[in-house]
């Protein structure tokens, strides 16, 4: 392979390592505020993508308003989601997991019923269907969009964690959630700010995701919501950092992966199946060495 | 828990089990939401069990469809040219026939549950279904078994038929469909090279690849102008590795017999890594729903398929009557899924006229003497019950589609 197909390649992979770096925040976030799996996290990206297109496509609105309803329309629909679904069942852990599990379910055949299950093409900017062509080097425009913002989102994301005092609060909770309370933090108010957070990047994920890959269905979240969550538990799930270096491996892997082994281009998912056996064998904590929490029963 | 709450919850759960119980022994309710009844609205129908038996009031015919999941597209418009025909000849043997609609949710197992509710619940008379070959191949082994006659749309997959004779199909099949594409690479794109790129977990489009390699190896004479295969699954996003291999062998032709959806995303990518438009992407007639091109948009410029119908590729009044009549209807233009399902329900109708009764046996045997002219021309069976038609080859240009050339059995 010559310097520049495997510089088209390694491109390519750091901006579906981006991608799911950003789905695989959203589930470490919540894990490690609310120690749920939040299985529906892909179904939240499905809707923002979906909400997204419907908006230009029926209304005829604008891209950049449909985008930005589509993302408070689904931060909201998170929020909804929480109020009713998670935190009644906060307690008990299993509980939580299945009614998420309910809600994945729910969310995608909902959008079977409403919007029919075909393939929709996905409107973006006609920026990001561009191409450049440095030399040999084959550069969609919209993988370096990706990578760019992608930076820009973790950058504000680790200022808001680290330099916020909701940022701060939010650790905490995640560390113990009833001492913070004796310090003065009000856990649902956190909570709800971390599928604020979690359900944010998820949009943005789905916006990235679908201007590369252009078209929605139902079930587009399933396969990225899958790998991200392989990836959130790759890198530690809890762990903001881990999140993001996991998501960003597990992306890049699979794409190098069948650059230099292209006879294994099917197998490309059960690579991620196989990696997630593999550390939750033997490094169960993940990258970044999380300590899992134990249930408190 | 306390006492109170216990006992709530034993009457709830009695409750719950009495109900489940109650409803698992109650005989199925058939496929309202689904099911459209254009005409009739009373279902009375009579057991049409034994050979002599009188023909019932009302003529039911199943139809088994892709209604919901991803061959969602193609069972809307297969549905579209059935419920066209119906309304071209609404009645048989003098009496209305109802269509009776299930939908198989684009699912193997769903596709045999609906054939047996067709049989057993419905007491159809004939099927039509399914337009996608695996689904056809999962109803037909149900309905074969059962003695029901059923007649594809555009499956094109020979095992829907194979060893099965009570099935049949208003298409061509597969074998015939690899040909006519490598008929039309070799002589019309004198192509003398070619690459695979399948979708390997879809048996139309694995099937389709290996007659058009078999038919394309044998047309150029060169046991090596298939220069490679390579493969991915439905749902897959990301093609640039296959393509940038691809682009590395450098071949004639791309044949890529895969689903909308998919294909849309590898023309979108062929175009960004430069293989089109020097090499020519051609796939099967998967590929013709209006879908594939409002997805990939100027990526699908130059881009060929075989397909089962064309408006300007076919001109006798029948097929004027259809197109004219479907544009009237619906507002959009005809293609291989409406053509199919069009024609599929009128050889049926034939085929039960002719047989004067709708005996299972009687209608078979009319079915095998088919001799009907329909959207596409005269229609007849070979001896596993496939239509022997001609294959035309569509190709976009400027957005559009254009008959570009037909392959004659």
């Amino acid at each position: 392979m010559d310097i520049s197909l495997f510089l088209q390649f390694l491109v390519n992979g750091v901006a579906l390592g981006s991608l799911y770096a950003l789905l695989a925040i959203g589930f470490t976030i919540i894990f490690g505020v609310v120690g749920l799996i939040n299985i529906a996290h892909g179904d939240f990206f499905m809707m923002a993508a979906f909400l997204a297109m419907w908006g230009v496509m029926q209304y005829n609105i604008p891209w950049y308003i449909s985008f930005a309803l589509a993302a408070v329309i689904t931060v909201l629909a998170g929020l909804l989601v929480e109020k009713i679904a998670y935190r009644p069942l906060r307690k008990m852990k299993t509980s939580s997991f299945i009614g998420a599990i309910s809600i994945s379910f729910l969310l995608q055949n909902l959008f079977v019923v409403l919007f029919t299950a075909r393939s929709k093409p996905f409107p973006h900017p006609a920026l990001l269907d561009e191409v450049l062509y440095i030399g040999e080097i084959v550069l969609p425009v919209v993988n370096i969009v990706i990578v760019i913002f992608s930076a820009i989102l973790f950058l504000a994301l680790t200022l808001i964690v680290t330099k916020t005092n909701t940022g701060r609060a939010m650790r905490a909770v995640s560390k113990d959630i009833e001492a913070s309370q004796l310090m003065g933090v009000n856990p649902n108010k956190i909570i709800s700010f971390a599928f604020i957070l979690s359900t944010s990047f998820a949009a943005a994920g789905a916006f990235l995701y679908c201007s590369k890959f252009p078209y929605v269905d139902p079930f587009t979240g399933m396969m990225p919501g899958i790998k991200a969550f392989i990836g959130a538990v790759v890198g530690g799930i809890g762990s903001i950092p881990g999140a993001m270096v996991g998501g960003f491996t597990l992306g890049l892997a699979e794409i190098m992966l069948v650059a230099f082994l292209p006879t294994l281009t099917s197998y490309r998912d059960i690579f991620a199946y196989l990696v997630l056996i593999l550390f939750l064998l033997f490094r169960p904590g993940g990258i970044f060495n999380v300590k899992v929490r134990e249930e408190k029963v | 828990m306390s006492a109170h709450k216990k006992r709530i919850t034993l009457v709830l759960t009695i409750i719950l089990l009495v109900s489940v119980l109650l409803t698992s022994c109650a005989p199925a309710a058939p496929a309202a939401p689904e099911a459209e009844q254009p005409a009739a609205e009373v279902p009375a129908v009579e057991e049409v069990a034994e050979p002599e038996a009188e023909i019932p009031d009302v003529i039911k015919i199943g139809v088994n469809e892709t209604m919901t999941g991803w061959g969602a597209p193609y069972g809307d418009m297969t549905w579209k040219g059935i419920q066209l025909a119906h309304e071209h000849k609404p009645e048989v043997l003098g009496k209305p026939i109802e269509l009776v609609l299930v939908d198989n949710k684009s699912e193997k197992s769903e596709s045999a549950i609906a054939a047996q509710r067709l049989v057993e619940v419905e007491n159809v008379v004939a099927v039509i279904g399914v337009n996608s070959s695996s689904m056809a191949m999962a109803q037909n082994e149900v309905l074969d078994k059962a003695k029901i006659p059923a007649i594809g749309p555009a499956c094109t997959n020979p095992l829907v038929t194979l060893d099965k004779p009570y099935a049949y199909r208003a298409a061509f099949i597969d074998p015939f469909q690899g040909w006519a594409a490598a008929k039309f690479a070799t002589e019309e794109l004198g192509a003398k090279t070619a690459v695979m790129l399948i979708d390997i977990t879809l048996d139309y489009c694995v099937g389709l690849g290996n007659y058009f390699r078999e038919n394309f190896i044998a047309m150029t004479g060169d046991d090596h102008s298939v220069l490679g295969y390579f493969s991915f699954q439905t749902g897959d996003r990301d093609f640039t590795a296959q393509l940038t291999q691809i682009k590395e062998l450098d071949p004639d032709i791309v044949f890529a017999p895969n689903e909308y959806a998919e294909e849309a995303a590898i023309l979108q990518q062929a175009k960004q890594l430069g293989l089109t438009p020097d090499i020519i992407f051609m796939a099967g007639d998967s590929a013709d729903v209006p879908e594939l091109v409002e997805i990939a948009g100027e990526n699908a410029e130059g881009f060929v398929y075989t397909a089962q119908f064309h408006p300007d590729g076919y001109t006798h009044p029948e097929a004027v009557k259809f197109v004219e009549g479907f544009r009237e209807k619906y507002g959009i233009e005809p293609e291989t899924f409406s053509v199919t399902g069009y024609d599929a329900y009128l050889i049926m109708i034939d085929a039960i006229e002719r047989a004067g009764s709708t005996n299972p046996d009687a209608i078979k045997a009319a079915l095998d003497e088919t001799d009907f002219v329909g959207a596409r021309g005269e229609t007849r069976f070979d001896e596993e019950g496939n239509a022997i038609l001609g294959c035309p080859v569509i190709e976009i240009k400027d957005g559009k589609k254009t008959f570009r050339y037909i392959a004659e059995p």
